[in-house]
């Protein structure tokens, strides 16, 4: 894996990452995150639940570009409705599509002669992202692992924003993350692999994360926010 | 190879998009409202707020009755203002996006960003020509401290002018001061509690979109201090009053 993972895994990668908490802000809101003890729990169950769904779509998008071009003929319709189904808060589908929208953005810029509209209206963040990925010549664990740890980055850095932690603090936690993304990123690629082979799409994993439906849903109907999600 | 913008903006095959940043409190809220009445019957427009708390400005516009709730949008930054209108624009390029889809007839959008500190600037990504709002409450010294707010925006407002006498501030002291960080470029003073209102920026927004209609826009700032991508006529100015 070279630079297309550091160019992908970037946060300051300008598609719209910095403006969503991934939930925190509402778990922050109801005290539910208060230190960084909490904040872990609160990484742990993210990426172990939607992290792990996020890594596996991740990676069938990778499969499903293909290595050389972006294969406008893809089960990106399937991809797109089977993780729905996995999304069942409704502001949390937006919050995915509106970042996928964002990346899309990004991606057609750096690689415009790939036929990214094939990808949907409006496509999942992860799914852009695993297509995005091949084009920066990844394979599926680099998809997966670009995911993963997507959704936890993103979080913490808001917990730094919000709570005002040490920010080398948040990053001993990140580093005690990172080997857990590697493990989730593992399956999901493995299940990926599977899945793109047989079509069976019931085998990608489906976490729910009734918690982080629960501070999606919530957000959405708060008065006062700081971050889109 | 210059590189081009993405999509490369074409001058008058789009709406205009104007930023207006500045510190909290200076009156960009006031000034865009002021926009909207000026403009309205005269000018199809939009308007992004971005503010780290609340819909506020949002509602304030709509209380005020001076645009639609359907064309007024509001973007969540993040915590971070200036990243939601420079470094990651995203968010605000698809509320640009969204309102031009919804309204054909559309001419200008107005950005304005979260209150931020005088190092804030609009990427030109997301505005076509940007000013930038300080007010005299500041103190007399804020042109002269500088910033890219300051140096690099296309016009230069100073507004509360009203307040001058009562906070000490000296006028021809700022205006002095901007002309030396920002030669060449337009500034202009108000007071949108009184004379002259935002006349003069109305005249300006007017000679922007004048300009832009015909497929000449340049930012004033990048032609007058020699950066940016040249290939336009710059606009010409109301002079500064004050
Ligand atoms: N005296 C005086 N007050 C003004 C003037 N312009 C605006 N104000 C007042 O200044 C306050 C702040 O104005 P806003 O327009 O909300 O300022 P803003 O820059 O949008 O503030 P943020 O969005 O919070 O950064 C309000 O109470 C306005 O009524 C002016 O020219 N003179
Ligand atoms: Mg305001």
């Amino acid at each position: 894996m070279g630079a297309g993972l550091l160019l992908l895994g970037d946060s300051r990668l300008p598609a719209g990452g910095h403006a969503h908490s991934g939930g925190l802000e509402n778990a922050v809101a109801r005290g539910e995150v208060h230190d960084l003890d909490t904040l872990t729990d609160f990484l742990l169950g993210r990426l172990y639940g939607t992290g792990a769904v996020q890594a596996a779509f991740a990676a069938c998008a990778a499969l499903a570009a293909g290595p050389y071009a972006l294969d406008a003929d893809g089960p990106w319709g399937e991809l797109d409705t089977e993780l729905d189904a996995r999304t069942p808060s409704a502001p949390a589908r937006a919050s995915s599509r509106a970042q996928g929208r964002s990346l899309r953005r990004v991606a057609r810029a750096a690689w415009p002669e790939e036929p990214w509209t094939a990808l949907g209206v409006s496509p999942h963040h992860a799914v852009v992202l695993g297509a995005a990925a091949s084009r920066a010549r990844l394979d599926a664990r680099g998809a997966a692992v670009l995911a993963a740890t997507n959704t936890v980055n993103g979080p913490a850095s808001a917990a730094v924003k919000l709570l005002s932690f040490d920010p080398i603090a948040v990053t001993v936690v990140l580093a005690e993350m990172a080997g857990h993304c590697d493990q989730v990123a593992d399956e999901a690629a493995e299940a990926a692999s599977t899945v793109m082979s047989d079509g069976d799409w019931d085998r990608l994993p489906a976490w729910s994360s009734p918690g982080l439906d629960m501070c999606a849903e919530l957000h959405a109907r708060e008065e006062v926010v700081h971050f889109a999600s | 190879m210059h590189r081009q913008g993405f999509p490369p903006v074409v001058p008058g095959s789009r709406p205009l998009r104007i930023g207006i940043g500045g510190p909290v409190g200076s009156g960009k809220t006031a000034l865009v409202a002021a926009l909207c009445r000026a403009l309205a019957g005269r000018v199809s427009l939009a308007v992004v707020t971005n503010d780290i708390y609340t819909t506020e400005d949002a509602d304030f516009l709509r209380a005020a009755g001076v645009l639609d709730p359907d064309r007024i949008a509001a973007v969540q930054t993040g915590c971070c203002p200036h990243t939601a209108v420079r470094d990651d624009i995203s968010g605000n390029l698809d509320a640009v996006e969204d309102l031009e889809a919804a309204h054909a007839d559309l001419e200008l959008v107005v950005i304005e960003s979260g209150g931020d500190n005088l190092t804030m600037t609009f990427s030109r990504g997301l505005a076509d020509v940007q000013l930038f709002v300080i007010d005299v409450s500041g103190g007399d010294k804020v042109p002269r401290k500088g910033g890219p707010g300051v140096t690099r925006s296309d016009l230069l407002v100073v507004n509360k002018t009203d307040l001058a006498p009562h906070v000490g501030a000296d006028l021809s002291v700022m205006a002095r001061d901007a002309e030396r960080m920002r030669p060449g470029t337009p500034v202009l003073f108000l007071s949108l509690r009184g004379e002259p209102g935002a006349a003069p920026v109305t005249d300006w927004v007017l000679a922007q979109l004048a300009a832009w209609r015909e497929g000449n826009t340049v930012p004033v700032a990048d032609a007058a201090l020699g950066g940016g991508p040249g290939g336009g006529q710059p606009v010409d100015t109301p002079a500064a009053a004050g």
